[in-house]
């Protein structure tokens, strides 16, 4: 297998292949940057090469292997990183022009944790301005430009987690790192056809991430398997005391069994009306008879009757003016692409505090209305979208005119979520299936996506990747 | 489900911060917010969607008002005390 074969494969074939040297660390970065520098920067999907530090990990691990210090998986494996997460001595401007040149003095505990874990970091990855914190509603809202989808550059990526989605789909790193606060990872892995887990709140540390909502931020791993994503997540998971947020609690299920069967599995369909596509309908309800026919007990879920979407918009609106409230009483919001940011902050404070107390109180009745669904499923799954890539001319508000009881719903009430492929329009773009679980239950949600990934190639199929320039839209 | 928003929220997905974008009438007699010295003068278009954008954000916390929460509900917030280091 040679380096850039390797980019094309999962972490997990990767893996026994730099562990017994016959793939290269070293070989495997600079194939990386090549395809980063190249095919990268055609799709906007990069925000900044960190071609030096890389090297330098490569030609780390690649000594400790040859000494027979093998960390594990990761070890020399490229990845890349939203550019919200920060990274010591190289710029980390959450995705916005007047913080291009923002600097930290340390690495986010992830970005730690994946080095020692051995990963190489290849580059800091294209993202919406400020995830989306303050609304946006065109997909050029970025310092990096539009991010073109691997499948079809006319296309996007999605938002906000928008080069994590493309990099990986076009394996340009073997995996990278994005973040969601509503639908950031979900959207870009069903849109840009790649394994993306939204871990459970708390589960991830946050420590050197941007906050955009501090009670509904979430870092998670998007790969091309949900077998990578569980690799990738046991490397990051787990307690840090920085974070006030981070549980202590460990995750619980078999990250490996034999089979689905037994699993309550409930088949949430929402009410997306006239905007669900009917290609993805038939890949979704494809999927779950395949899920069926791997033993899952397969039946209809239906969620209550709350306001999901109001309450999630209520408490995101408030909790990002907060965050981005130097940025916005200094003026520099608007320096951003996005025009609607300018008044954004004026907006949010016209909600009362006892209206955000409220949205609490109604987060914690959607908390319990998941509980009691728990007791009754073990996973549900629904379609990640029920479209397939907007184009990068849409208007967003117009193409994602729909609600989204189980995205809104799960975020609020932390649950994991992961998204993978599970079918392709005709026009050859991705379409995903979203497999969610209880707080906590992230191996058990992977376990299932690993099973339905066992027994079907859509994650094994690969975007036609060129090096040239994407077509002007 | 019922009575759902059904306004266009591009936004509301990803997007975190949707309110920015949509679009019911402004509720009559609601008071103008008052203006961030930071912001830039509007221009008409400009006011129309800075507009919406409020009429928007108070039609959902409209909607969570109109949510019957039982008294007592204790709301998502989770307070720890720093204990003392040692």
């Amino acid at each position: 297998m040679t380096p850039n074969e390797a980019l094309d494969a999962t972490v997990a074939e990767v893996a026994p292949l730099v562990h017994s040297r016959k793939l290269s660390p070293v070989a495997l970065a600079e194939a990386s940057l090549g395809r980063l520098s190249t095919i990268g920067r055609s799709l906007n999907a990069v925000a900044t090469l960190t071609g030096e530090r890389a090297l330098d990990e490569a030609r780390a691990a690649e000594r400790e292997i040859a000494a027979g210090r093998y960390r594990g998986p990761l070890h020399g494996i490229p990845y890349g990183a939203k550019d919200l997460l920060a990274t010591r001595g190289i710029a980390t401007g959450w995705g916005a022009r007047p913080l291009r040149d923002q600097t930290f003095e340390n690495d986010a505990v992830v970005i730690r944790r994946l080095r020692d874990a051995g990963a190489v970091l290849v580059a800091k990855l294209a993202m919406i301005e400020l995830a989306g914190g303050l609304g946006y509603n065109t997909t050029a809202a970025s310092a990096s430009g539009p991010t073109s989808n691997p499948w079809d550059r006319s296309r996007w990526s999605c938002g906000s987690s928008s080069g994590s989605g493309s990099a990986t789909a076009a394996a340009l790193v073997g995996f990278s790192i994005g973040s969601e606060t509503w639908g950031s990872i979900l959207c870009p892995s069903a849109f840009s056809g790649v394994s993306g887990l939204r871990p459970s709140y708390g589960l991830v540390p946050r420590t050197g991430a941007m906050a955009l909502s501090w009670t509904m931020d979430k870092i998670g791993p998007m790969a091309r398997s949900a077998e990578d994503c569980r690799l990738v997540l046991s490397a990051i998971a787990g307690h840090d005391p920085a974070d006030t947020s981070s549980l202590l609690e460990k995750m619980e299920g078999d990250a490996a069994p034999a089979s689905a069967r037994g699993y309550r599995t409930g088949v949430v369909r929402p009410a997306f009306g006239k905007i669900y596509d009917r290609e993805v309908e038939a890949a979704f309800e494809e999927a779950v008879r395949t899920l069926s026919g791997l033993g899952a007990q397969v039946s209809e879920a239906k969620l209550p009757d709350l306001p999901f979407d109001e309450t999630a918009i209520l408490i995101i609106t408030v909790e990002a003016a907060a965050a981005f409230e130097p940025l916005i009483t200094s003026g520099r919001v608007r320096q951003l692409v996005e025009p609607a940011v300018k008044w954004a902050g004026d907006v949010a404070k016209t909600v009362s505090g006892v209206d955000y107390v409220r949205a609490m109180q109604a987060r914690r009745m959607i908390q319990q209305a998941f509980e009691g669904i728990f007791q009754r499923y073990d996973l549900l799954v629904s379609p990640a979208m029920p479209i397939v890539a907007a184009r990068l001319s849409d208007k967003l508000e117009t193409a994602f005119a729909y609600s989204d009881p189980l995205g809104s719903g799960g975020n609020l009430a932390g649950l994991p979520a992961l998204s993978l492929p599970c079918g392709f329009s005709k026009a050859g773009l991705p379409v995903g299936m979203q497999i969610v679980g209880a707080p906590m239950s992230d191996l058990k949600v992977l376990a299932l996506g690993r099973l339905y990934q066992e027994n079907t190639d859509w994650h094994r199929r690969r975007p036609p990747t060129t090096t040239t320039a994407p077509k002007p839209v | 489900m019922s009575a759902r928003l059904t306004r266009r929220t591009a936004a509301r997905l990803l997007l975190s911060a949707p309110a920015a974008f949509a679009l019911p009438k402004l509720l009559e007699g609601a008071p103008a917010p008052a203006r961030n010295p930071a912001t830039p003068r509007l221009s008409a278009a400009e006011r129309r969607q800075f507009e919406k954008s409020v009429a928007q954000l108070r039609s959902t916390a409209k909607k969570i008002r109109e949510l019957a929460i039982p008294m007592g509900t204790e709301p998502a917030f989770v307070f720890q005390p720093l204990l003392p280091k040692k």
